[in-house]
């Protein structure tokens, strides 16, 4: 313990030199708002704003675009990524879990594809490292999009639109890699700045109501914010579904799904371990969790603080918190969601 | 020479070889990639200590947010990446130290990504827990102790709650069966009072204290496992053992480098030994040059000296050829003067005599001449005495009249034929001593050989008969009267001189000369033959060499011929050649211009 604590103390002498990547981080200006208000510095809040430009390659951009919403991508041109992911339903289907190939249903609920560019690891166990690789899952699918590749390829090669676009972003044209670097670059496009809470982080004070930073501070001290902290408010870290009181056992009819992490790692601790959800524009993508059982935001609040937090809720407060979480609705291409 | 050449080649490129490679080897050390690297391999440290800062201080809820962990991770992994490219002026043993210290940095990396993935999970719930054990806990004992049956669980949530406290602060382990304890107790009184309106909250707070008690040992665990994973000894050692290869890279370069200098100073030596043998060879060069110089300045005196000779050699020859010529001319008039002064005397004497004869005559005429005018004044006056008669018949007797009026007009006629013979000498005498002119006249080039031939007649007519073949319709020609005489005095004269050989005094029989001129196109062509002895093979090439003779001493300058060409060819632009034969005679040829070159010019 001493050791631990004399590395503390000089780890924190040290961190006023060095100063951690995040903080590197450029924290992004925004024009129309005014810096941060005097007295309170919101450097310090757990949240922090999206940025509000990223570089990234336009055309790669518009390509990864026009695939996102293209149907051939599955197997009997039915569907598309936006089919699940749709950009007018926050970035979802607002189904309990989604709909693939022939009506057929998926094992589990669609996360936003907004932000998911700001995810340490993709998909609700985080089996893909990074957007990429997440191209993969959905559209080799039997229930989703049940393609292969080559059929893909092939499908894409022989439209003349797609072997010029591809030929001017990548030299050896449309290929597999290709394919999901270019829905990659668009997904990480897809980001929702300017939410209400963001202003306010920026130091706009009348961004958000008395009563929606009263729900804010609800929000950290019932303890949501240890998990749901950073850029995304979420999507940084991985943790128990029911970590203080158990959450299956209570629902009931266990699936494969459920064992989240698990099917991932196999190991014992990762059993009902999930990637923590970005809080991002939550008012926009009922219903919620990996199984799409909360269908209301206060439905879900109520039960993040019964099986994750372990404490009483007064309705009051689970009210002010989901009142908060509406502020978090940002702006997709300049235009609110 | 050839191979000196090649040799200097050979030893150039020798020379530029070592000098590249030295100067490849001494600048082998990249200092952007050097840069690079260290900056990589520090950035790594940095990254680690920076990652083992935030895990402290989110273990100590310094930290409220984990974006950190995984950016820096991801930043790291990109470094690692970035420093598998190792330098190329590492040594292969070096190269191979650092790949396998990366390779280890990666596995140790994965540890952490690992280990940390876990300590944000259980950290989160852990502080949660340790949030709201003491405030629900506090609240609790409050609320217990103001009511009659809450004491016991005062006290067993007291005990729970400073237990608690202590564990969250150390890591004390051996508290754990105390806190079980305690759990047990305020489990105890809840079970015991089910319906107590706390009761569930009660439940709750137990609950925490075994997440509690499940989850932060983990915590301390990951938190010490994520902060003493050797990354940071691992980053230090690559660091030194990169600085290491780097002095060593550093090292070799700079013995590259002295190689190069002594290289450069040996080559800079050489040139300036090459500088210095230059200037030497130059300074011998120059003394040479000097000593040419004056040596030649000597001998372009000593050539300006024979210049000047020749020059005085060439007017002395000019001169002695005027001279020659004037020689050659005095001789040819010397050799015509006996001849000519015997053509004029024969006529000069018998007009002598003739003229002697006449007055004697006369005076044989002059007693009968008297007679006859006393008879004729005795006439006049009476009748003629007999006497005077008698006095004329004896006077025309003596006077011999038949004869003397045969002899006188004859006489006469003689003489008149000998002074029309000495004027033609004398005109064509004349003619041939043609006052030299420098101008070319046109001349009457029949008429003009004639006189030559006049002139020259003594000398020829004993041995040879004359023929000539004149075309009358020849036109003059452009000449320089004098020259053109004198050539064909010589050769004619020559004409003679070879027929002389073959026919002797000429009691035997004469030979022939036959001079001939016609018009042959823009040409007059003038020819000139003998039945003479012809011109010996062996002589054919000299005939027109100066100074060339065959005749004796005495009697010949050998110019004549030489001049001959000189007056035709040179001054003329005409053409002079011989056919000859031995024993045959000799023709000469001579062709002349029908108009000069001057005036072919006019007329162009």
């Amino acid at each position: 313990m001493k050791k631990i604590i004399t590395l503390l103390l000089s780890a924190m002498l040290a961190s006023a030199r060095v100063s951690p990547a995040w903080a590197q981080q450029p924290v992004p200006v925004q024009a129309r708002t005014p810096a941060a208000s005097a007295g309170e510095s919101r450097a310090d809040e757990p949240i922090k704003p999206i940025p509000t430009t990223l570089k990234l390659n336009g055309r790669k951009v518009a390509l990864g675009s026009k695939l996102f919403h293209e149907v051939r991508l599955s197997r009997d041109n039915s569907i598309s990524c936006a089919s699940c992911h749709s950009l007018e339903k926050g970035g979802t289907d607002r189904r309990t879990r989604s709909v693939g190939l022939k009506d057929a249903e998926g094992s589990i609920n669609a996360p936003t594809v907004f932000n998911s560019g700001f995810n340490f690891k993709q998909f609700w166990d985080g089996r893909a490292e990074n957007l990429e690789t997440q191209v993969d899952g959905p559209t080799q699918a039997e229930a989703e999009m049940g393609s292969k590749w080559e059929d893909v390829l092939q499908k894409l090669r022989a439209d003349a639109g797609y072997s010029a676009a591809f030929k001017d972003s990548y030299p050896d044209g449309v290929q597999r890699q290709n394919v999901k670097d270019a829905i990659a670059e668009f997904e990480r496009s897809l980001i929702t700045p300017n939410s209400r809470f963001d202003r306010w982080l920026r130091g706009d004070d009348k961004a958000i109501t008395t009563e929606e930073l009263e729900g804010y501070r609800k929000f950290k001290s019932y303890g949501c914010s240890s998990c749901h902290q950073g850029v995304n408010v979420g999507g940084n870290m991985f943790e128990t579904l029911g970590a203080v009181r158990e959450y299956f056992a209570e629902r009931g009819n266990v699936t494969k799904a459920d064992l989240g992490r698990f099917n991932v790692t196999g190991k014992e601790e990762d059993r009902h371990v999930f990637k923590v959800p970005s809080l991002r524009n939550v008012a926009l993508t009922p219903p919620y969790f990996h199984d799409g059982s909360a269908k209301t935001l206060d439905a879900a609040v109520r039960a993040m603080a019964r099986y994750q937090l372990g404490r009483p809720l007064p309705d009051a407060d689970a009210a002010l918190i989901a009142k908060f979480l509406q502020t978090l609705t940002g702006e997709y291409n300049g235009r609110p969601l | 020479m050839k191979l000196t050449w090649i040799k200097i080649f050979l030893l150039g490129a020798t020379v530029l070889a070592l000098f590249a490679h030295l100067y490849t080897k001494s600048s082998s050390v990249k200092f952007a990639e050097h840069d690079r690297y260290e900056r990589g391999l520090q950035r790594l440290k940095q990254l680690d200590t920076s990652f083992n800062v935030d895990v402290l201080k989110a273990r100590y809820r310094l930290l409220n947010n984990y974006d950190g962990f995984a950016e820096q991770l991801r930043e790291s992994s990109e470094t690692l990446g970035d420093l598998r490219r190792i330098p190329v002026f590492v040594a292969s043993a070096g190269q191979a130290r650092l790949g396998l210290a990366l390779t280890n940095f990666s596995r140790l990396l994965a540890q952490k990504q690992e280990s940390i993935e876990e300590f944000k999970t259980q950290n989160s719930v852990v502080r949660n827990s340790l949030a709201y054990f003491p405030t629900a806990g506090s609240e609790l004992v409050r609320k217990a102790s103001v009511t009659p049956d809450g004491r016991e669980l005062q006290l067993a949530f007291d005990e729970l709650m400073r237990v608690i406290l202590v564990y969250s602060l150390t890591a004390q382990e051996e508290l754990e069966p105390q806190i079980q304890m305690s759990i047990g107790k305020v489990r105890a009184w809840a079970d015991a009072n089910p319906a107590h309106a706390d009761a569930d909250i009660v439940l709750g707070l137990v609950a925490h204290a075994r997440t509690l008690l499940l989850r932060k040992p983990k915590v301390d665990a990951l938190t010490s496992r994520l902060v003493s994973l050797p990354t940071g000894t691992e980053a230090d050692a690559m660091l030194r053992t990169y600085q290491q290869e780097f002095a060593r890279a550093l090292q070799v370069t700079q013995t590259y480098r002295l190689a190069l200098f002594l290289c450069c100073v040996a080559l800079l030596g050489g040139i300036a030994w090459a500088i210095r043998a230059l200037r030497q060879s130059n300074l011998h060069l120059e003394h040479r040059v000097r000593e040419r110089t004056s040596e030649l300045s000597g001998k372009n005196t000593e050539l300006q000296t024979e210049i000047a000779d020749r020059k005085k050699a060439e007017e002395e020859r000019q001169r002695m050829e005027v001279q020659l010529r004037h020689a050659q001319k005095m001789e040819s008039i010397g050799q015509l003067a006996a001849g000519i002064a015997h053509e004029i005397n024969t006529p000069t004497q018998f007009i002598g005599d003739n003229t002697r004869f006449i007055r004697d005559s006369f005076g044989d005429l002059k007693p009968l001449l008297d007679a006859q005018t006393r008879l004729l004044a005795a006439a006049q006056a009476g009748p003629v005495p007999p006497t005077l008669l008698a006095e004329l018949e004896s006077a025309a007797k003596t006077a011999d009249v038949d004869y003397l009026s045969e002899e006188i007009p004859k006489a006469l006629g003689q003489s008149l034929d000998g002074i029309e013979r000495v004027t033609n000498i004398v005109r064509a005498m004349k003619e041939f001593s043609h006052p030299g002119t420098t101008e070319k006249t046109a001349l009457n080039l029949n008429r003009a050989i004639e006189s030559t031939l006049t002139v020259c007649c003594s000398e020829w007519k004993y041995v040879a008969e004359m023929v000539t073949d004149f075309d009358v319709t020849l036109p003059s020609v452009p000449v320089l009267p004098g020259e053109f005489n004198q050539v064909v005095l010589n050769i004619v004269i020559n004409a003679t001189h070879a027929i002389a050989d073959v026919v002797g005094d000429g009691s035997k029989g004469k030979g022939a000369i036959k001079v001939s001129t016609r018009r042959d196109g823009d040409w007059a062509e003038l020819r000139i033959g003998d039945t003479g002895t012809g011109i010996p093979e062996s002589t054919r090439v000299k005939v027109f060499d100066p100074f060339f003779t065959t005749k004796g001493v005495g009697k010949g300058t050998g110019q004549g011929l030489a001049i001959a060409h000189n007056v035709v060819v040179e001054k003329h632009g005409g053409t002079i050649h011989f056919e000859t034969e031995t024993g045959k005679g000799t023709t000469f040829v001579i062709r002349l211009p029908l108009q000069s070159a001057s005036q072919e010019r006019k007329a162009a």
